[in-house]
């Protein structure tokens, strides 16, 4: 890749290094900044209310405070974002959303709620059920309900107008990511795999406004590059929670090209669909009930290998690393499905069962490259 | 005498080994040490080893492969490939209608199912629990008080197995404690050992699929308690090489012929790490 | 240590289960006779006015864990990709399903003709009932039950549920070609309402000093309420127990001969040392005589209004405790250990069940420091015994009741 369009990678990247900059310099300047924990959370609402809504990514490191109040056998993702507000680490947050999706968040949110010295919580009851005018029905109610405990929280008015701005805002966001990830599938080279990564994690963490400004631009640049040829094997991973860089990272060092992926932290941020301008709430909840699901969420006749087969078949991939988040039951179930499903069509694929608050493992970097050397030898 | 040599090294955290073959691919030479924690001094002794049993030189050396734990970090290495592999190619080049290959090494235990041309289908891994591992049988070794050598021909002659049920290598060790004390024979106990180290890799076979014929790999290969349980749970008969520890040793080096010989001139060994 | 007095009316719940088990496996052959497969929060009592043969996947997954089968099964869901982590009553059933073996005569459940799942359990009961449409093809009926975090339901939720039962009851309808009649729908709503109350009266008969009989007899007596629940059998079963009771407390029969400590018990039962534990605790003089368990299936909403029966259904379903959050929790914790007159509590952290154990740790906290309850905590698992050690948890046992002789001196 040129030097120049470089260029238009460094702003994204540049923000991994401290995720919450532009959440610290917003509190500096007296604006107002949302927490949320999930793509289910209705980011335009709070978008509309004033507050900057940026996504809660943990770290790595042990978690000796968390620990006290969940059992070893939670996830490291809800362990480690535990920890981090019991140790007072989100100092910039004036409100803190979670999203009622697998069980494990939704006993991360009650113990939070009366645990976490901190802001304001708020917990949206998203509908288990994804499907139907009843789940709509819910949860039309429900949304407004948290519409008025954020207007009162922030005391601002949340006006049709300035929601169906933000939710116009997201759109367009969510449109300039699915543009991305489409560029990449036709063409792969085009950035890598951590590249793509790191404009995924800072899109969480920066302003939409910026954020697309500087999507416009690289995708601009990007629009002129010629594709490559390749001659290292094509991944798609997939899996739930993927906080650290370093496992896309490592695949990467590895000898392969992480083109596409299925995680929550990644192309399934921007699942949700634009609807027809009408009723703003009425908006929202359809879109998130549209959406392609999260495995916590039961979604009748839809096939979670959906997703797998059509980005296999549009990006031409060689292989699927799942990476398994430890104790994270949604993905655990619906794996022994995937992986037969990926068996019939005739895709390797590898099972990594990952932590998500500790540097890549040394096993992990040998099943990767066994895996990379069984697909360099087809 | 052959034109050229190669050399697979395979450093693993409880042993390392050396195989040097000839240009043919033919097996010269083959050394084991224990690692002792020192990775870089114990790749340079069996690599010396071979290079001394077969008298050639270093300059008749054309490549180096290593794999294993220490793969990364030999400085005049040729290329580094990972032990799935080196063993999915050294247990074909051994046996070619080899299908699964079950290693049980010191520290960790795989299985491999092969194509039907000897390449890589799927593997699993079980690097973190020493249950199902040489590791296990050491610790209980230490713990009645015999030789790890001895523990294979005392399970196959015992007649009696007891029964160990604890999956944890902390927890079984205090249940074969109790069992001496209840009066159990070490013969009968071994045997129950060398089956629970069998239900354990058994578990981690299941989950790639088992296809015969089988081939064991590693240094407990060399338990025939161990191979017998196996076989039994497994319904298949093993083929245990006649050095099941330097398998991964000798697909490296296999392997580091075959790039030669794709290669023809252009290969270099490599003097920095990856 | 303790001479018990064994419960009559146990011989009379194995026949009853018995015959239960017998009508299910017999009706596998009958096309006319359908078959649902539901969890045990469902609302079972749509299947009973319809006629469907309701099978409790988790009651045969505790079966195989008292009879101490549930290993080898959970094992073959191992093989086939489902992670040990998972909880161990889905890698049960799934694994009886996948290796045609289970509890009930060595053979797995009855095929069903469609599935029942309600979340108000938990989360992954979603999951778990997603691979069994998978594995047998057959419609779903899902009932999402929104979890409250406060201690009064919401509206919202309760019209929700409501609306779900509503379009069960005619899908129910369409899979059995028989539309409900509503008059048979009433009459097993009141019936199921009389059993829920039963069991409930039996319950609170534990507050008596001393306890006719103890949390470990109320794990085994608690199928019918769960699997017959809307049933004419399941009253009657009731009423003998309860009758029973009230004879044992006239007569001073206590569960333990000299009942100087009681506790409670939070989270499902660890079904393979039943024996094991209700020894370890009389020994110590202490009887578990309350656990959120067996309560967890007679809530029923406060402001019932029977003549809406849905929308008092709806409000039942919605009502247990795991369905709520720790706000709701600390308040019944805390009325456990007035009305039951407790020493202490004992937590089953059970590694499957995320959904009732996570937040163990800041209940038990709460209970120590805001009213000076002592707690338990025994890490250990529903049906899985591999994480289980008699040494490390009699140990822990043994030091507790230390602790609670001492304070109660």
């Amino acid at each position: 890749m040129s030097l120049e369009v470089r260029e238009f990678i460094k702003p994204f990247v540049s923000v991994s290094e401290d995720l919450y900059y532009f959440s610290k310099q917003a509190k500096k300047n007296g604006e107002m900044v949302a927490g949320f924990m999930c793509t289910y959370s209705p980011q335009e609402l709070f978008h509309a209310a004033g507050y900057f809504p940026v996504r809660i990514i943990g770290k790595d490191g042990g978690t000796p405070l968390a620990d006290q109040w969940l059992q070893p056998y939670a996830c490291s993702f809800a362990k480690s974002v535990l920890n981090m507000g019991l140790s007072g680490d989100y100092p910039f947050l004036d409100l803190m959303v979670f999203s009622h999706t697998c069980d494990t968040m939704q006993n991360l949110a009650d113990v939070w709620r009366r645990r976490v010295n901190g802001p304001p919580v708020i917990i949206v009851s998203t509908p288990n059920l994804s499907a139907g005018d009843l789940s709509l029905t819910y949860l039309k109610r429900e949304l407004t309900r948290v519409k008025e405990e954020v207007e009162k929280i922030s005391g601002n008015k949340i006006a049709d107008d300035k929601l169906l701005n933000s939710i116009n805002l997201y759109n367009k966001h969510r449109d300039n990511m699915k543009l991305l990830y489409d560029m990449r599938r036709k063409s792969p080279t085009l950035i890598t795999g951590t590249e793509m990564f790191a404009i995924v994690l800072s899109s969480f963490v920066m302003k939409k406004e910026e954020h697309n400004k500087l999507l416009e631009e690289l995708i601009q640049q990007l629009e002129k590059m010629a594709p490559e040829n390749i001659a290292k094997p094509k991944i798609l991973v997939g899996g739930s929670v993927c906080q650290a860089q370093g496992f896309i990272q490592t695949i990467e060092s590895s000898g392969a090209l992480v083109c596409d992926d299925d995680l929550c932290m990644g192309s399934r941020a921007y699942v949700i669909p634009s609807v027809p301008e009408g009723d703003p709430i009425e908006m929202l909840a359809q879109m998130y009930l549209l959406r392609i699901p999260c495995p916590a969420i039961h979604k009748p006749g839809y096939d979670p290998a959906g997703p797998y087969i059509d980005k296999i078949k549009a990006g031409n991939i060689d292989g699927v690393i799942f990476l398994q988040t430890k104790f994270c039951d949604p993905y655990g179930f619906n794996y022994p499905y995937l992986r037969k499903r990926l068996e019939q069509e005739g895709i390797p694929s590898l099972l990594l069962e990952v932590e998500q608050n500790q540097p890549v493992a040394e096993s992990f970097h040998t099943r990767v490259e066994a895996f990379i050397e069984t697909l360099s030898a087809k | 005498m052959s034109e050229y040599f190669v050399i697979g090294l395979d450093i693993g955290s409880a042993t390392a080994k050396a195989v040097l073959i000839d240009n043919e691919g033919k097996k010269i030479a083959s050394s084991i040490r224990p690692t002792a924690g020192r990775l870089l001094q114990s790749a340079e002794t069996v690599k010396r080893e071979v290079m001394e049993q077969a008298k050639v030189n270093e300059e008749l050396v054309k490549a180096i492969i290593t794999t294993g734990y220490g793969r990364d970090i030999i400085p005049d290495k040729t290329k580094s490939i990972t032990e799935i592999t080196c063993h999915a190619r050294g247990a074909h080049e051994t046996e070619p209608t080899i299908r699964f290959v079950i290693d049980i090494g010191g520290q960790d235990s795989k299985t491999i199912l092969l194509d039907i041309d000897g390449q890589v289908n799927r593997f699993e891994m079980n690097d973190k629990c020493a249950a199902g591992t040489g590791r296990f049988l050491e610790v209980m070794a230490r713990t009645l008080g015999i030789h790890l050598d001895e523990m294979g021909e005392m399970a196959v002659k015992s007649d009696k197995t007891s029964r160990i049920s604890s999956t944890c290598t902390v927890f079984a060790e205090s249940e074969v404690i109790s069992l001496l004390a209840q009066g159990e024979e070490i013969p009968a106990i071994v045997s129950g050992l060398c089956r629970a180290v069998s239900e354990r890799v058994q578990g981690l076979a299941a989950r790639v699929g088992v296809v015969p014929p089988i081939m064991m790999t590693g240094g407990v290969a060399k338990n025939k308690g161990v191979v017998n349980w196996l076989s039994k749970i497994l319904k298949h008969e093993l083929i245990v090489p006649e050095e099941p520890q330097i398998i991964g040793a000798l697909g490296a080096a296999i392997m580091g012929l075959e790039l030669i010989n794709k290669n023809n001139d252009s290969i270099q060994k490599i003097t920095q790490s990856k | 240590m303790s001479k018990r007095v064994p419960i009559r009316a146990t011989a009379q719940m194995k026949q009853l289960m018995g015959f239960y088990y017998m009508m299910a496996k017999t009706a596998e052959n009958d096309p006319e006779q359908k078959i649902a497969w539901i969890t045990s929060g469902g609302p079972v009592e749509i299947l009973h006015a319809a006629g469907v043969i309701p099978i409790y996947p988790e009651n045969v997954a505790a079966m195989s864990g008292t009879m101490k089968i549930a290993d080898e099964i959970c094992a073959v869901a191992e093989d086939n990709g489902f992670s040990r982590d998972l909880c161990s009553y889905a890698r049960t059933d799934i694994g009886s399903v996948l290796s045609g073996k289970g509890p009930l005569m060595g053979t797995p459940s009855p095929k069903p003709d469609f599935l029942v799942c309600c979340n108000n359990i938990c989360g992954t009961v979603t999951k778990w009932y997603e691979e069994l449409q998978r594995i047998y093809n057959v419609p779903l009926i899902y009932i999402d039950a929104p979890f409250q975090y406060g201690i009064k339901d919401r509206p919202e939720a309760i019209d929700y549920i409501e609306s779900q039962l509503k379009q069960m009851i005619e899908q129910v309808g369409e899979i059995t070609g028989k539309p409900i009649a509503w008059d048979k729908f009433i009459e097993t709503l009141e019936l199921s309402d009389r059993a829920v109350k039963l069991w409930r009266e039996i319950q609170d008969l534990l507050q008596h000093k001393p306890a006719p009989m103890n949390s470990f007899d109320t794990f085994i007596h608690l199928a019918p309420i769960v699997t017959l629940r809307g049933t004419q059998g399941c009253i009657e079963y009731y009423e003998t127990l309860k009758a029973e009771m009230l004879e044992r407390i006239e007569q001073g029969i206590g569960t333990l001969e000299h009942e100087e400590y009681r506790l409670g018990w939070d989270n499902l039962a660890i079904w393979y040392k039943i024996k094991f534990l209700a020894d370890r605790f009389s020994q110590h003089n202490a009887a578990l005589v309350v656990s959120t368990y067996t309560r967890n299936f007679c809530y029923q909403t406060e402001d019932r209004d029977i003549s809406k029966p849905l929308r008092a259904m709806a409000g039942d379903y919605m009502a247990g405790y795991i369905n709520h959050g720790l706000d709701f929790r600390e308040k019944e914790l805390y009325q456990m250990v007035q009305n039951f007159s407790l020493d202490g509590l004992v937590m089953h952290s059970n590694r499957s069940c995320r959904a009732y154990s996570f937040g163990q740790y800041e209940l038990a906290q709460t209970m120590e420091e805001k009213y000076g309850v002592p707690v338990l905590i025994i890490e250990a698992d529903q049906n899985d015994t591999r994480m289980w050690s008699d040494e490390q948890v009699g140990n822990r046992i043994d030091a507790f009741m230390e602790r609670v002789a001492a304070k109660k001196k």
